[in-house]
């Protein structure tokens, strides 16, 4: 009972501090909502189209063209110099510029080039334009060929050649894909920047956390406590209830709050709540454990956030494990984020359940018991020492 | 100017001492870089050249003209041919094993079909985690295809604009004619832009440096608070000197804190990370408009806060809020939506912009845009701050 009341005192200091409805309730949603507007739904290349002045009706039929393709954005701009400067920036990652007289020329029977604006890294993307090029070209090129060949004009040959356009069969091409994909294309938006967001937060609230624990004790609630016909292990087992309490307010909010907004799915039920209740026990052991080694409850929470925002970059609550190399996937797993990350994307994209998740979910209860020690004994000695 | 520089080297003195604003200012953006950089060193660089297998089943003349196409352009080091598999499934295992990134299959009977003008397809097996090389493979093949529709499509042209009858012997020489080649009309020139954007090194070490000196310049303006906390601020104001020195004293502190930790991260970042930081006058003028802009924000809420922890929470949101929507953790770009133009309310991306449009060349006026925005952001600060102190006076 005296633990349940330690436990409520510490979420009750959480939610009482204005500036936590920012830090745990607002901005992890904000977050969420960024990387999901921001990278989710897959990477489609957007291109910078200009046509410019008296490009005429073939230039335009070529803007046209470029749009119909589903797997490219299109963003139309007013010039050149500003989608060449909007390239440079890497706001687009490539730019279409469609110019002046490129209707007359070709119906000149004169060749016209269209402008391709590229960073070096990204040339890949040429050879949809000149794939798209060589599409329109096909009927002008017909149709001076049938022209030349009969001696009509190129206009009469233009209309035959649009004409017959669809009548010819010419070459499919189809695309198979094989093997499975590292990101299924039915993950959702915001799916793959909630898990890790979750893993996140739940670490960073626990640690700055901590502060609230190092309060405790210079304040001498916990001497007064001590003083009271309770014993030291109640109270260790109290705060540690406490920064646990807080540790899972911030991990459901996260998930109800996300399940509602987003839709996010969190794969199975059962093996999700595992995941929270073994990872939020991490935290918490980790929170205690800060509570222990500082003294200044400003320098705890100004190394919680630096410890908690590196860890989580170390885990791949950043940047996805699957970018990184071999080496920094070892040293990721050398951190709790990595194993319940992996334990998320086992649910959610290979729909698995608990069984699957079991190895993920001993690494750590490891971790937990380990932490969750070595914190209680220091804790212990904290406690009674002042 | 006396009693000011007193007041901020007395502050100066105590903040070095206590070793918050050293492990805020210098360790925690510079421990962070280390770790961005050490994440996703790996992850980009080196030119992408994708491989593809050609399995050519086809004995014609189409199949062998599709494969000179793609050898000459493997030859221009733009593809490389990773194989050429004699069957299929020989090609699709290539592609499944990752050993190549797609793999192009150019079916049996290939030419008959194109020459009779009867349906057939390439076939383009891809690897799902690339769908770049995928689509640069189904381009290739696509290019080729049209070739070939264009060579069909000039023929059937030619037949139908014709007033006489067209004999088979005839529409062999038409499609022979075409085959051979006709003149381009529709050609692509591309040009190769520079690059304003930071590599990842310099990216994450400017956005840490800069996220954390928000952190840092409030360590200075802050210090009007603890004055009152501690009643010291009644002191100061009763001893004969103006209250704006105390408040440029405390400013003094914060620009002092803000310039040296830039400079550290500046020098360490380069020699360690190998981070690229530019032109130093562009990015000297850079760092102090930020300096003074990150100072004023930090002031306005110092003016309007009543204790140093309210200061500390609402700086705090306002410092993580605006990096966050300044796109401090998302190197590159912020695209074109919305975000990408509400992010300039934010310094942050000023600065960044600022270092990024520095990046791009030497000149000295790209970053005039970014300059005027950090500084405007500032002087905007600066006077709502100003305004407050000279209504309430710097404490009650």
């Amino acid at each position: 009972m005296k633990v349940l009341t330690i436990t409520l005192v510490a979420l009750l200091r959480l939610v009482r501090d204005r500036s936590n409805i920012f830090f745990v309730f607002i901005l992890p949603i904000g977050i969420i909502l960024l990387i999901g507007a921001q990278f989710g739904g897959g990477f489609t290349p957007t291109f910078g189209v200009v046509v410019e002045d008296g490009a005429g009706e073939l230039g335009e039929a070529f803007a046209t063209q470029i749009e119909a393709r589903d797997d490219v954005d299109v963003v139309r701009f007013g010039s050149r110099d500003q989608v060449v400067t909007s390239v440079e920036r890497g706001n687009i990652q490539a730019a279409i510029v469609v110019p002046t007289g490129y209707d007359a020329a070709l119906r000149g029977d004169e060749s016209a080039t269209i402008g391709f604006f590229t960073r070096p890294d990204a040339v890949v993307y040429e050879t949809i334009v000149v794939a798209e090029a060589a599409d329109q070209a096909a009927v002008i090129r017909a149709a001076r060929f049938g022209a030349g060949q009969n001696g009509i004009s190129f206009e009469e040959a233009l209309a035959v050649a649009s004409e017959s356009e669809s009548g010819v069969e010419g070459v499919d091409v189809e695309v198979a894909t094989v093997g499975e994909a590292l990101f299924p294309p039915d993950l959702g938006q915001f799916e793959l920047g909630a898990s890790s967001q979750l893993i996140l937060f739940m670490f960073l609230t626990g640690l700055t956390g901590s502060a609230a624990l190092i309060e405790t004790r210079r304040l001498g609630v916990a001497s007064r406590m001590l003083s009271t016909p309770t014993t030291a292990g109640t109270i260790v087992a109290g705060e540690g209830m406490g920064r646990y309490g807080v540790v899972m307010l911030q991990g459901l909010y996260i998930v109800f709050a996300t399940l509602l907004l987003f839709q996010v799915n969190w794969g199975d039920p059962i093996g999700a709540a595992a995941i929270m209740i073994v990872f939020g026990a991490v935290c918490a052991g980790t929170a205690m454990l800060m509570g222990t080694l500082f003294r200044n409850d400003q320098q705890a929470g100004g190394v919680g956030v630096i410890l908690g925002l590196g860890v989580a970059a170390l885990g791949g609550c950043m940047v996805p494990l699957e970018f990184f190399s071999d080496t920094m996937q070892t040293v990721a797993h050398l951190t709790p984020h990595a194993w319940a990350l992996d334990a998320f994307a086992i649910l959610v994209r290979e729909d698995g359940s608990l069984v699957d998740i079991l190895p993920q979910l001993a690494v750590l209860a490891g971790f937990a018991v380990v932490v969750i020690a070595i914190a209680g004994f220091r804790l212990r000695r904290a406690m009674t020492a002042f | 100017m006396g009693p000011a520089r007193l007041i901020a080297s007395k502050d100066l003195k105590l903040r070095i001492r206590d070793r918050s604003a050293i492990i805020v200012g210098v360790v925690a953006p510079l421990g962070l870089a280390v770790i961005f950089n050490a994440i996703l060193g790996g992850v980009s660089g080196g030119d992408f050249v994708p491989a593809f297998a050609v399995a050519n089943l086809d004995q014609g003349p189409v199949g062998a003209a599709f494969v000179d196409v793609l050898e000459q352009i493997d030859a221009d080091g733009i593809i490389e041919i990773g194989g050429e598999p004699a069957s299929e499934a020989e090609a699709t295992t290539l592609a499944e094993e990752g050993v190549v990134s797609a793999a192009i299959i150019l079916p049996q009977g290939l030419s008959e079909a194109v020459q009779a003008q009867e349906p057939i397809g390439i076939v383009v097996i891809a690897d799902p985690d690339n769908p770049v090389s995928a689509e640069i493979a189904r381009s290739l093949a696509a290019g080729f295809a049209s070739e070939i529709r264009v060579a069909q499509l000039a023929v059937v042209t030619a037949i139908e604009s014709s007033d006489a009858a067209i004999g088979p012997e005839q529409i062999a020489q038409l499609a022979e004619e075409a085959a051979a080649g006709l003149p381009e009309a529709i050609s692509v020139g591309a040009v190769e832009t520079t690059t304003r954007e930071l590599d990842l090194a310099t990216f994450f070490a400017a956005a840490m440096s800069v996220f954390f000196l928000f952190f840092t310049v409030s360590f200075g303006v802050n210090g009007l608070l603890e004055e009152q906390q501690q009643g010291t601020a009644q002191r100061l104001i009763a001893a004969p000197i103006r209250q704006s020195s105390i408040v440029s004293g405390k400013a003094i502190v914060s620009f002092a804190l803000g310039i040296v930790s830039m400079t550290i991260l500046i020098v360490t970042s380069s020699l360690l990370l190998g981070a690229d930081w530019g032109n130093p006058i562009g990015v000297g003028l850079l760092v102090v408009a930020g300096v003074f802009s990150a100072t004023g924000l930090m002031m306005v809420v110092a003016a309007y806060a009543k204790t140093p922890e309210q200061a500390g929470n609402l700086q705090a949101i306002l410092a993580v809020g605006l990096g966050m929507l300044g796109g401090i953790f998302f190197p590159g770009s912020l695209g074109t939506g919305v975000l990408s133009y509400v992010a300039y309310i934010s310094p942050h991306r000023w600065f960044l912009v600022g270092l990024g449009d520095l990046a791009g060349g030497d000149d000295l006026p790209v970053i005039l845009p970014s300059l005027l925005g950090l500084i405007a952001f500032g002087l905007i600060s600066w006077a709502f701050a100003m305004t407050r102190f000279r209504s309430r006076g710097i404490a009650t």
